[in-house]
């Protein structure tokens, strides 16, 4: 319960980040994706099965800020989540390397279901965009979780993701 | 049936990936329900509510700042203030061994509207609404805003009053240059106001403004009058010719003012 709580204001954290502090953050254009981050370190934390629900929510509550993409988030942060706990390995806190790479991973997988489910939905041709911006926000975005996630390590008070199972 | 079943249980992560998929799927293709306005204005709301926490931290340097200017402003005024009553109690003192009155404050006895121009001799009088009625006496100053037009010449009913105003050739006011103290009589004089008695040594400029002096007990001092339109500096007379521009307008008056000291 405590860590289902623990959970719910942290996603919920990023949902509100992400649509407020995060688009002043944005360098040459280039943002990171909390959501992401949030739905890959739950993953991480929790395996795939509540990776999923997790991204799936926030990705959900993302899209019920911009209605017209509604369930392109929730479908992109589906998988994010899922690659979370698929990728448990590549999180191990002791190499940010790969944390980094997993990170953005999980972004450009992310970015591109949204793409391609938004550009059915008529929001225009989004897979541009997503060629223009996805190589900069992965970059983003893996630094801004690798720190997330050593964040999370010493909230935990556990050094490695991988010694919970 | 079985099959998916074991598939489930097998492949539990990719099984809840496939049903969440579609479950977001189901969501992109319905049409856009209006209940979730509710669920974005909470998020608006959030925003809004988070963001203002935001620049509010952001402010608070600024407000360190601001706060330790203010901070500052308030010493020095205290400062001041404490020394501007020092002064007055230094004044109280000297006042007292000097043996001199106690300076009379003046107030605002009543206000009154203008009902009546003239009084059988030229414009140099007006009819107001208040008398004895309202104490009013002969010689009480009369004033608007602008400054002092004249004096109560006399009281002939309980809710009438005559005052006879600058204009008059007949009335005289003590008066005091602001900026260089130097002191003579305001009176009109061929149709202007002049300031007289004025000697051909005293500083006076034009764009002074000329006050009453409280001299003669009529009128109270530091009552605006106007401010000197001109000064002719003939050497051959002993005074200056001091022309004095009424700041209360003397054409126009609707209500005035009725001091008493």
């Amino acid at each position: 319960m405590n860590r289902l709580v623990r959970y719910l204001f942290f996603g919920l954290s990023a949902v509100v980040l992400q649509t407020s502090l995060v688009p002043s953050l944005s360098i040459f254009g280039q943002r990171p994706d909390l959501v992401v981050v949030f739905a890959l370190i739950v993953g991480a934390y929790e395996g795939s099965s509540l990776g999923c629900a997790a991204g799936f929510l926030v990705g959900l509550a993302v899209d019920l800020y911009h209605p017209p993409t509604m369930g392109a988030g929730a479908m992109a942060g589906t998988l994010a989540g899922y690659l979370g706990g698929k990728a448990q390995v590549f999180l191990d806190l002791d190499v940010p390397l790969n944390q980094g790479a997993a990170f953005a991973a999980g972004l450009l997988a992310h970015d591109a279901v949204y793409s391609i489910v938004a550009s059915l939905q008529g929001e225009g041709n989004m897979l541009w965009l997503f060629a223009g911006r996805a190589f900069g926000g992965a970059v983003y975005t893996a630094l801004v979780g690798t720190a997330c996630l050593s964040a999370a390590g010493l909230i935990r008070g556990r050094k490695h993701v991988v010694d919970r199972r | 049936m079985p099959r998916i079943r074991r598939f489930a249980r097998n492949r539990r992560d990719e099984f809840l990936l496939v049903i969440l998929l579609l479950a977001g799927g189901v969501f992109a293709s319905l049409p856009r329900a209006d209940s979730s306005r509710y669920i974005h204005d909470f998020f608006a709301r959030a925003n809004g509510t988070f963001l203002n926490t935001f620049d509010w931290a952001f402010e608070l340097g600024d407000l360190h700042r601001e706060n330790a200017d203010l901070r500052r402003q308030l010493a020095e005024l205290s400062l001041q203030v404490s020394q501007l009553q020092e002064s007055d109690r230094q004044n109280a003192r000297l006042r007292q061994l000097l043996d001199f009155e106690e300076q009379r404050r003046t107030e605002v006895l009543t206000g009154a509207e203008v009902i009546a121009r003239g009084d059988g001799r030229q414009q140099f009088t007006v009819t107001i609404l208040a008398g004895s009625a309202e104490g009013l006496q002969k010689n009480q100053a009369v004033a608007t805003a602008d400054g002092l037009v004249g004096r109560i010449d006399r009281v002939p009913g309980l809710r009438t009053a005559v005052v006879s105003l600058l204009n008059d050739p007949a009335n005289a006011v003590a008066a005091v240059v602001q900026r260089s103290r130097e002191q003579g009589i305001f009176q009109f004089v061929e149709g202007e106001g002049c300031l007289l008695y004025v000697l051909q040594t005293a500083d006076i400029q034009v764009g002074d403004v000329v006050l009453s002096s409280g001299l003669g007990g009529i009128y109270p001092a530091g009552l605006v009058i106007g401010t000197v339109a001109s000064v002719s500096n003939n050497t051959e007379d002993v005074t200056k010719r001091v022309v004095v521009r009424l700041s209360a307008s003397l054409d126009r008056l609707e209500e005035v003012f009725i001091l008493r000291q």
